[in-house]
């Protein structure tokens, strides 16, 4: 029922595909364009111009994987463009694009597809989890969150069980995701 | 981190893992990056959601500009609005009110555009199954309806006034003159919720295949309703006058206090006590009720028993969220298909006792609830246009 079956095409000039793919997408490349730029105020306006673009564009792809190095790719280019400009108005020496190697491009989008994922897993629990399991990661013991929130411990012990088989399940793919990626970029 | 959720037992993949790490420098200082408890930290985090949906509404905003406009405008938009605010340093234009100054000094007319953003939370719909909303319709005494979702304002009617507000739902203004007995009703539909308030200043949230019947004026001694279904109440209080909730065979006699009402179970009330003291009345008998206690009426039986709870499962609702505490998969389906109007039929009648426990925002889709509890259960459920499927795996 929930399957992960990529869509045979993607097409931007459907609005309710656009939607889906830009909330899919955004995080990751939101992410990965952060190592280009760095400011996350520039970054939001770039993916504003790229979406838009996108959207007036409304190009259609033959499948998922194409469509996923189509945006890369297009988010790195307009990375670069920016930083050449930047550089040309304000004459500095640094030379962030020129010597990229091709590999590194690949470990970015890896990096950032799974920072994602999850993100997007992550989501999909209930709140309660959530909160027992950002608390946890925080380092804080099981008492100090059951003081926290006002639970009892064994709740806590629950929550994180819960947590853990719900993304464990999800994230199981994540190896042969990793790998496919690698080979499609 | 990431090796324990993502390669688990499987020795294979574990393999294919080592393998892949041992590749380069590279792919071995990207695994440690992935597997540090920072990278799952910031990954997380609330706020990259929130600021998809910010970037996203502007996003929605400016193609609506430029499909009103015509794509020459758009360039210009870009430009003027880049300029605009970097000179007001303006950090993150993610509020309606500051982009609609900006776009204001480009004399586009932006104000239509903020009522008509898409405020749907949730996903795109797969199926057709919709969460369920504000709905809900006014019976007033001569019969005539009103449907409350699609109206807002005041209306006079039947000599008092009654004001509907997006956000509070329905309001009556307190009537002081001598009325005869005026009784309205509000009938809110299966996917619907809706809330109230009386003349006198109590609240009433109603829940799924409700209805409530009230008078426009209370009497003097007491102020009486009736309800079907499930209601929240935040009786106001007033010593003089006792709240009386009448449903089903019984009565919830009120001494000012936060209750939470369901007969939604076949031939059961049940009745939890958040704030303040209620009477249980049944046979004849009134037992009462202490802040933290549910007290079950069996209509069969007669008898009222009661027992200390956490309320949390049971107030939930009102605040839009779905608290399961341990609750047997029957319970919890029962109340998932009165929200979201759906029918459930079960392959194997034993699976409505397994026992879950979970929460959720309830404006989400069935999904995402269904779906978490087939990870963590033996139970699976297949969605077939509105009814559901639900059977071990």
């Amino acid at each position: 029922m929930f399957s992960d079956k990529s869509i045979e095409v993607v097409d931007l000039s459907d609005s309710k595909q656009f939607k889906a793919n830009y909330e899919r997408y955004f995080t990751a490349l939101k992410h990965f364009a952060m190592h280009y730029l760095g400011d996350e105020e520039m970054v939001f306006d770039l993916l504003q111009d790229f979406f838009l673009k996108l959207w007036e564009k409304g190009e259609s792809f033959k499948n998922e994987e194409v469509f996923k190095v189509y945006l890369y790719r297009g988010v790195r280019n307009n990375c670069l463009t920016y930083i050449r400009d930047k550089k040309r108005a304000e004459k500095r020496l640094e030379d962030y694009g020129s010597d990229e190697v091709e590999e590194d491009f690949v470990s970015r989008v890896i990096e950032s597809e799974v920072f994602s994922l999850i993100n997007q897993v992550f989501e999909e629990l209930p709140e309660s989890c959530k909160r027992v399991y950002r608390l946890s990661l925080e380092g804080k013991s099981h008492q100090e969150i059951a003081d926290e929130l006002h639970i009892a411990i064994n709740t806590i012990k629950r929550h994180k069980n819960n947590a853990n088989h719900y993304i464990k399940d999800r994230l199981e793919k994540l190896l042969v995701l990793m790998m496919l990626i690698s080979s499609d970029i | 981190m990431l090796k324990y959720f993502t390669f688990g037992t499987n020795d294979e993949e574990s393999q294919l893992l080592d393998q892949w790490r041992r590749e380069s420098d590279r792919n071995e200082n990207l695994f440690q990056e992935m597997d540090s408890p920072d990278f799952w930290e910031r990954a997380i985090d609330p706020i990259h959601k929130k600021m998809q949906e910010e970037q996203w509404h502007l996003l929605q905003m400016k193609i609506r500009i430029i499909k009103d406009q015509g794509e020459l405008v758009r360039d210009d938009i870009e430009k003027t609005y880049k300029r605009i605010r970097r000179r007001l340093y303006i950090r993150r234009l993610s509020s309606v009110a500051a982009v609609l100054v900006l776009l204001c000094g480009i004399g586009v007319s932006v104000w239509k555009y903020a009522g008509t953003w898409d405020k749907s939370k949730g996903m795109e719909q797969i199926e057709s199954i919709r969460p369920g909303g504000k709905k809900a319709v006014l019976y007033l005494a001569s019969g005539e309806t009103i449907p409350l979702a699609k109206v807002t304002g005041e209306i006079q009617k039947e000599g008092t006034v009654i004001r509907v507000d997006e956000k509070d739902g329905v309001s009556y203004d307190p009537v002081t003159e001598e009325k005869e007995k005026i009784v309205h009703r509000i009938v809110v539909p299966r996917g619907g919720e809706y809330k109230m308030e009386l003349g006198d200043g109590t609240k009433i949230w109603l829940n799924s295949d409700s209805e409530i019947s009230y008078p426009v004026q209370f009497a003097e001694d007491k102020r009486a309703v009736t309800l079907r279904g499930e209601a929240y109440f935040e009786v106001s209080k007033d010593e003089s006058r006792p709240f009386i909730v009448n449903v089903e065979q019984m009565t919830v006699k009120v001494y000012g206090t936060k209750f939470n009402v369901n007969s939604q179970m076949k031939g059961i009330v049940e009745t939890v006590l958040v704030e303040g003291r209620v009477g249980i009345i049944a046979d004849d008998k009134e037992i009462i009720l202490l802040p933290k206690q549910k007290a079950v009426y069996d209509q069969e039986k007669g008898d009222v028993y009661v027992q200390n709870v956490d309320i949390t499962s049971y107030v939930a609702w009102k605040d839009g969220n779905f608290v399961f505490d341990n609750a047997s998969l029957g319970a919890i389906m029962d109340k998932l298909s009165l929200w979201y109007d759906v029918d459930v039929f079960y392959g194997n009648d034993e699976v409505r006792n397994v026992h879950l426990s979970g929460d959720m925002v309830r404006y989400k889709e069935i999904q995402n609830l269904l779906y978490f509890f087939e990870q963590i259960s033996d139970v699976k459920f297949e969605i077939k246009g509105r009814t559901i499927v639900v059977n071990y795996k």
